[in-house]
């Protein structure tokens, strides 16, 4: 019988695992535009969730580290995402 | 609550005001508000998450959060995307794509924006060029 947080966990690599071919569609269809740049990373993004999730789920000995890597790599790219927003729609990047 | 938590917890909604500020900054010009909100959403509730499991040591609940994190994500993700997906299509439409991609905004009409023209790539009544991206650089 597996625990709630093993539940929570599964929730979670169903969820980021449905996310990413959304993300993909995303990214594929922004990939000429300039806000492209933000939208991209969300691939990644979800990737390393997923990393996150799936580690914790299968392998709970390694997760501790693997999260922290991971979790550090999403984060990055979030703070990369709206970094990109900010650019592009102060303008400070020509169109 | 460790130092390093505090510094994670700070970085952590550090960010999400960061990306909550194109939002509130560039409203008029940035179609994607509910995607970016619910983007930073998802960043503060794995915030919470992340001062739940390491600072009070509740992992269940934690992984809760997480899991409702995740959701926000997804939620964003979708609202991102909704644009190019068309139920029945049966796959990417290339020239459709390819044509909304020149953009970057379109698809503009379904959002609540007000006097935001979709013609225009997505920002409200902005000519085309280097101040095309900001409100005051289009003279109004």
């Amino acid at each position: 019988m597996p625990s709630l947080a093993e539940l929570f966990r599964l929730g979670q690599v169903v969820v980021l695992a449905a996310t990413l071919p959304i993300a993909v569609i995303a990214a594929r269809g922004y990939r000429d535009a300039p806000f492209g740049r933000v939208v991209r990373p969300l691939v990644p993004i979800t990737l390393a969730y997923l990393g996150v999730a799936g580690i914790k789920l299968l392998e709970p000995s390694m997760g501790v580290d693997a999260s922290r890597v991971l979790g550090s790599v999403a984060i990055a790219l979030i703070a990369w995402t709206g970094i990109q927003a900010i650019v592009l729609l102060s303008g400070r990047r020509a169109l | 609550m460790s130092r390093v938590l505090v510094a994670q917890t700070v970085v952590l909604v550090a960010i999400s005001l960061a990306i909550l500020y194109p939002v509130v900054a560039y409203a008029r010009t940035l179609l994607y508000t509910e995607a970016v909100t619910m983007l930073a959403t998802s960043l503060l509730v794995f915030t919470a998450g992340s001062i739940v499991e390491e600072g009070l040591g509740m992992v269940t609940a934690s992984e809760g959060i997480y899991l409702l994190s995740a959701l926000c994500f997804a939620a964003a993700t979708w609202l991102f995307a909704r644009e190019f997906v068309r139920p029945g299509s049966g796959g990417f439409d290339v020239d459709d794509t390819a044509s909304r991609a020149s953009t970057g905004f379109d698809g503009a009409a379904d959002v609540d924006a007000g006097d935001i023209d979709a013609s225009k790539g997505g920002f409200s009544s902005a000519p085309q060029g280097v101040d095309s991206t900001t409100e005051g650089g289009d003279g109004e």
